[in-house]
Order: structure tokens, then sequence, then C-alpha cells
């Protein structure tokens, strides 16, 4: 019922996302519900509250709002790029094809997104053993997969 | 093209400026000839250095700027003060202030110094006055190198997120920007993930709801402007809250993208308040829009309230703006578009899979034929268990999701790509948000009457469909009233705050409840009271199914209506429940008739009656982009029938 509720408390909101500008590091801390949502699921994420101060010190959302977050080309940039669209590119990878696995490619600096996905539909088993396996793992399979094979080429992975 | 050079030696050339920046300080006199020539060119009054400031007339006289914040303006008083603002970045950006412009405070709290943190007003000055860039106070702006590094901007889009009743933050849906990286990839849809979008978003410091409402009304939030990968707000719009992105890219010149990309950046030190109904996300966006392109004239077309697709409309009122229109589908749509002509066999396999994950596949099937169930059967997964699936990695979803997709990669072929179609018409060619009414009626109690109509906004499941969810109704402050013929009486008949409905036809995939809620106030006539005007608040919960052109709904309704003239409950009469059953059945016939009868009857506990019902029926038909006709009739209790003709104008 509270979902019935709340248009009528809160009708008036015509648009509004909120910023959960708290910096977030490390493991998963890039996957999309800890860095959009908050880790709070469900419509309490327009109740999401950010304890930041607002005028306390320089907010500047425009380069903290995903710190440590970015996806440059790179194995950086490519893990957090796994663990931001985890459900997204479990999906690719059991296809063996999809936009993120172009994308993926990309980053990785491989020549060929449909080999790269032919190789990592090969190792889903691997890549996701369990469904509880921590994005952080998947994302180590995922670079390890694409680095031991030679022929994918992927060359930003250092 | 004097305006892209200055840009591109502002932004090609810092970074080469910064070995020299001693050795080329200007002096007083440089900057005071400046200022001076910037007062003879009456720049402070320069539209481009008004919107880069936000900066509006106040009602009587004087300036002042919607930007808030310490780190925003240079000039004491500067945000109601646009010339001063002016002469101060001239001192602060040329060196001649202390600090870099800033306060020992700003110092202190990191503060970037003016020459890094204003790069779009210090592009726009070296434009007006064509001063010597070797003479900035230039210096190291690694913030600033890392933000251009990290959007490489080549162009820009305004992205509109569909509408999402679930979450009344986002029922009229949201508007953001759309930075599409410069890169080697060859197409679009290849490096749309990596690019960034630029969000104006509210911060929130309460988790009470209604200190929320009110606080967002009376603009005691403040909102700041975020930039993140895009791929968040795929992952979030498109996959967790299943709404279709819009994207509408914009004709802006290299350097229109580079002044906006700068001027976001410029905005990284100002908050805004925030206003639910007026300045809002899609406000704000559009005010960043103006003030990186000064020939551009969007928030004048934007009336009040301020709702995102209006603004996306106003984009429109700029010809040649929108170059291209981009669909994102949903996760809903990807998955319709999956089952799209599949067998009912198949089908039903699909729908298994989402409930049981060893669900066996028909034997004997084609391999191209189990690819398309497993894939169907994943999508399904992710639709059903979207609230679920980033946060509980141990639950259910997780569980029959990570079967299927095992079961699905050990087919060991690729997918082929899915072409989803775009709907027919796009969220811009729907009809305007505002709408009025007149006509006439005949009631069998009252006599001929004249009726006046008004809803500050949306759209009704009586409206025109084009552009708006076919199965949902958002309508925002609907009013009528009418003047009886026989005494001039001129008698309110409804006045509401929200009315909403949100249906779901129900199939073997999709199992979402219907639900409505009314809140406000309407004319009461049935045995409680003959002619009283009362307030109401009704919700609803039920099941829609949809067959074609035809949707039929039922909800199980409770109603709270208060008036000092009803006959309600013993202990407090002024007070009456109803409870029961209500219905509707809608039929579009093609473009342009929509038919639509509802009715409910309710019992009402303790009160005079003790039962209430009604039942309605209207018909509307689509005359031109922005008119309607329509006729209805209505039945009530004690024998009471009204017939009525109307015509609908939205605006």
């Amino acid at each position: 019922m509270r979902k019935l509720m709340l248009p009528a408390v809160a009708a008036v909101l015509l648009c509004s996302s909120s910023a959960s500008a708290a910096p977030v590091y490390g493991a998963a801390g890039c996957g999309v519900g800890a860095l959009i949502f908050g880790n709070k699921p469900g419509i309490v994420q327009i109740f999401a509250a950010t304890t930041n101060g607002i005028l306390g010190n320089q907010t500047f959302g425009i380069t903290t709002g995903t710190l440590g977050c970015e996806t440059a080309p790179g194995t950086t940039g490519a893990i957090v790029f796994i663990e931001g669209n985890r459900e997204a590119i479990a999906k690719d990878i059991s296809r063996g094809q999809g936009e993120t696995l172009v994308s993926l490619s990309s980053l990785a600096g491989c020549a060929d997104a449909t080999a790269v996905g032919a190789a990592l539909q090969k190792n889903f088993a691997n890549i996701f053993p369990a469904k509880t396996t921590p994005s952080d793992a998947v994302a180590a399979s995922i670079i390890s997969t694409l680095k031991s094979e030679p022929k994918l080429a992927c060359s930003k992975l250092g | 093209m004097r305006l892209a050079a200055a840009l591109r030696t502002l932004l090609v050339v810092l970074p080469l400026l910064h070995a020299r920046q001693s050795a080329a300080a200007a002096d007083n006199a440089y900057v005071s000839s400046l200022i001076v020539k910037a007062h003879a060119l009456r720049l402070a009054r320069d539209p481009h250095w008004l919107r880069l400031g936000h900066w509006h007339k106040k009602p009587l006289s004087g300036w002042e700027s919607e930007a808030n914040g310490p780190d925003f303006f240079l000039a004491a008083g500067g945000d109601g003060d646009p010339s001063a603002e002016l002469d101060a970045t001239l001192r602060a950006v040329f060196g001649v202030s202390d600090a870099g412009g800033r306060t020992a405070d700003q110092v202190r709290r990191e503060v970037l110094p003016a020459f890094c943190r204003f790069p779009a007003r210090i592009a726009v000055l070296l434009q007006k006055l064509a001063f010597d860039p070797a003479k900035l106070a230039a210096q190291p702006c690694p913030k600033l190198d890392a933000y251009w590094e990290r959007l490489q901007p080549e162009s820009v889009s305004l992205v509109f997120s569909s509408y999402y009743l679930n979450n009344p933050a986002s029922a009229f849906g949201h508007t953001f920007l759309h930075v599409r990286r410069r890169g080697e990839a060859a197409t679009r849809e290849n490096r749309e993930l990596l690019d960034t979008a630029i969000d104006y978003a509210v911060q929130v410091d309460t988790a009470n709801g209604l200190v929320y409402s009110f606080k967002g009304l009376f603009g005691l939030f403040q909102g700041i402007f975020t930039a993140r990968p895009y791929f968040y707000k795929v992952r979030e719009y498109n996959d967790y809250e299943s709404r279709d992105l819009w994207d509408y890219d914009l004709a802006l010149t290299d350097t229109e993208v580079a002044l906006l990309v700068a001027h976001v950046f410029e905005l990284g030190s100002a908050t805004f308040d925030y206003y639910y109904a007026k300045e809002n996300c899609s406000y704000y966006v559009l005010s960043a829009l103006e003030a990186a392109a000064p020939r551009l004239h969007l928030l004048e077309h934007v009336g009040f309230p301020a709702i995102p697709i209006d603004t996306v409309k106003a984009l429109y009122e700029n010809p040649g703006l929108v170059r291209a229109v981009h669909y994102r589908p949903s996760a809903v749509a990807q998955f319709n578009a999956r089952v799209q002509g599949m067998p009912a066999a198949e089908r039903a396999v699909v729908e298994a899979l989402a409930r049981d994950s060893e669900t066996p596949l028909p034997p004997d099937l084609a391999a191209r034929h189990s690819i398309r169930i497993l894939d169907a059967g994943a999508d399904l997964i992710d639709v059903t268990y979207a609230k679920e699936l980033p946060f509980e990695p141990d639950g259910k979803g997780s569980h029959i999701k990570q079967r299927v997709l095992e079961r699905r990669a050990a087919l060991l072929q690729p997918s082929d790509p899915l072409q989803v179609p775009r709907p027919l018409e796009a969220p811009h060619e729907s009809h305007s948000s505002g709408r009025i009414s007149g006509g006439g009626l005949y009631s069998s109690a009252e006599g001929g009457a004249a009726t006046f109509g008004y809803r500050l906004t949306l759209h009704g499941l009586d409206d025109p469909l084009g552009g708006y969810p076919d199965l949902s109704q958002m309508e925002f402050i609907p009013a009528s009233l009418r003047v009886l013929g026989r005494s001039g009486v001129v008698q309110i008949e409804r006045l509401d705050f929200l009315d909403a409905i949100s249906l779901h036809g129900m199939t073997a995939f999709d199992h979402r409840i219907s639900w409505k809620v009314r809140a406000g106030s309407g004319r009461v006539r049935d045995g409680g009271c003959a002619n009283c005007y009362a307030g109401e608040v009704t919700g609803g919960g039920g099941a829609a199914v949809e067959a074609g052109p035809l949707v039929a709904y039922a909800t199980a309704d409770a109603s709270v209506q208060a008036s000092p003239s009803l006959r309600g409950f013993s202990f407090a009469p002024a007070l009456r429940l109803g409870l029961g059953p209500a219905g509707g059945l809608r039929l579009r016939l093609g473009d342009r008739v929509t038919a639509l009868a509802t009715g409910h009857t309710y019992w009402l506990p303790g009160a005079a009656g003790p039962w209430t019902w009604s039942a309605e029926a209207v018909l509307r038909a689509t005359l031109g982009a922005s008119v309607s006709a329509g006729a209805s009739a209505r039945k009530l209790p004690g024998g009471i029938t009204e017939s009525g003709l109307d015509a609908f104008f939205y605006f």
C-alpha cells in the first residue's frame, strides 16, 4: 500500500533524481546498487539520505560524483565497467554477444568484440561459478580470460 | 568562428601556458583597460554573460542569480550584480586579485582558483574582449584537465527518460544530458555506454516523505550537477525501472558543445534551489544549454509547471536544433520484442523458465529456437526481478538467472542482435500537457448548464494517445464547474489535486497489479447528500486485461469523503467511508476516437444509503493536434441522468 500512498503525498514531484554524492571506493563500490541507489532499493531511493554538507566544503558533484568509478581505457576502467554493469554483462556473456561486450572490448583494447564474446561465453562457468560470486572476482576472471587468449589482442590490459 | 578560435585557444593552449605562468602576469593597467572596454561594450548586460551567471531581472529592479553557493561568485554580492561579477572575474583571471580570486577560507577549502574554476566565462570574455590570452594568470588545472579528458566531448543530446508512475518523483519523466565521447569506435551504439551523463540532481537530506514534499515544493532543497558514466543511467532507467530512453541529438556547433561542457564544470561550484514544479531537473538542464548557446531560446517556451516533456518540446521551438531522435528500449520493450511472433508453446516455456530455471526445453528444437527461448527467459527474469537483482545476490531471482544463463552459455553460439522497433510516436509528439474545455450539458435534476473544465497537466485515459504511456493516467489539478441555466448559479463540480491510474494488462508474463489514486474534492449526489461538495481521497488496486484496442480493468476501492452536509458515521456525520468495486472499459477506435466507460458501487458502512454508485461513458474524437470533441453520459442514484457535449483544447 505504500506505493499507493506515496503518489498522493508527493505527486507534485515533477522530476528528480537523488544525488548520492558520497564518494565510493573499492570492490563493487562502483556497482549500480551502491552508486545509484546507495544500496537502498525500491521507492526508498528518492529518500536516500545524503549526509554530505552542501556548503561546508566544495560540493563539486561534477568531479566527485563518481570518484573512483571512471571508465578510462585500461584494466581499472574495465573493472569499474564490469562491476557497474554486472547484471547486463552476465547476460551478454551467456549470449556471446551484446552492447556491454562491445564497450568492454573497447576499454580493454581488444581487436574484435565478436571473438571476445565467444571467448567469454566459453568461460561462462569459470567467470560466474555461482550466483553469489562477488563482482570483483567476476571482473578478475573476465580480465584474466581476455589476457589468456593472445588472439584477442586486448592491448590495453597491460 | 572567432569564438571557436578563442575557445580552442583556451582549451588547447591552457596546459601549455602553465610553464610560463609567472612570466606574463598581467598588470593592473591592462585589466583596468579591459574593464573599461567591457563597460563600454555594456558586456554586463550581454545576454550571454547573464546566462553564464544565471542572472534574471528581479520583478521591480535589479538582478538575482538562480545559482547559490559561496564559490560560484567572485564579487561580494555578485549573485545580485552581473557588472561587479564581471569586473571581479577579469581581476581574478588576470591575477590582480588575491589568490586567484579566492578568500583565505576558500584556499583552505581547496576551492579552485578562478582561472581553473570558470573556463566558460573566460572563453566568452576572450571572444567579447579579444584580450591577449598569454596575459591570463594561467596555472595548472588538473581537475579541469581530468574532467575534459574524461568527457572528450564531441556532441550532446538531451535525453528524456519516460514516465514511471511507480516512483512519484519520476511520474512525469526526467531529462538529463548525454555527452558523446570523441572516439575511434565506428558506431554510436558501440561507445554509448562509455559516454557521460550530466544530471541535475536534488540533494535529499530527509527520509520523511512529508518533509520531502514540503521542502521540494518550496525550494528548500539544493540541487547540483553531476557527471557519471552513461551506463549508470542505462542500468538505472532501462533496466532497473524499465523506462525507455529517448535521445534527442542536438545540432550544436563544436564551440557550443565545448562551452556547454565547460559551463557544466563551472556549475560544479554552484547549487540551485530545487522547486519540483518549476526549477527542477529539466529547467536547469535547459538553462545550462542556453548558457552555452545564446542563440537558443528554450526556457521562454516552458510554462508552469515545467513538465520534462515540455522542455523537450521547447527544443523543437528552435528549428533544426534536434537533428536526430534515438530510441533506447526499456527492459520490458526488449523482452516484448524477443517474444514477438514466438509460437505459444515456446512462450509458455519462456514464462516457465522465469519461475523454474530447470524447465526443460521442448525436445528436438533447433538451436536457433533454444537460443531464442533462453534469451527471452533471461530478459523476463531481469524484468521480473529487476528490483531484487542488484541488491540480493543470494535471492531467488539471482538463483534462477544464474541457472538460465549457464544453460544459455552452454549452447556456445552467439545470439543475433536484437532489433527493437521504435514506437510509432515519440514522447515529444504528444498532445500539450495543459487542457481547457467548454461545453454544455442537460441534467434531469438541474436542467441545462454550461460547463467549463481545466487540467494543469498531463494525460488522461480518454485523451489522444500519441507519445504517452497508453495505460496510464496522471492528471494533476483537474477541475470543472457548471453554470446552471435556470438560476445562473456557478457550481464547482470537481477540484482535484491528483487523479492517477496505472494499469498493467495482465499476461502470462506480467502479473503486476493495476492501481489508482485520487485526492481532491467533488460534488456528491446520492442518498447521503442530495447536492453537496465533499473532500475525497480514494485508492484502489486490482487487475486489467488488454485485448487489441480494448482494455478492461477492475479495482477494489476504499474512499473517504468529508463534508458538513454528509450523513455519514453516527459518531462523525461529516465523514463517510466507501468500500466497493470499480471498473472501466476503454476502446480505441483507430487513431482518433476513444470510448471510455467507468463506474463504481460503494458500500457506505454506518452512513445513510448505505450504497452509492455512478456510471459514466465518454466518447472522444480528436479533431486536430490540439483540439478534440467529446460526448458524455452519466447515471447517478435517484434517477438522475446527465448528458453533455464538450470541446477540449490542449495548450
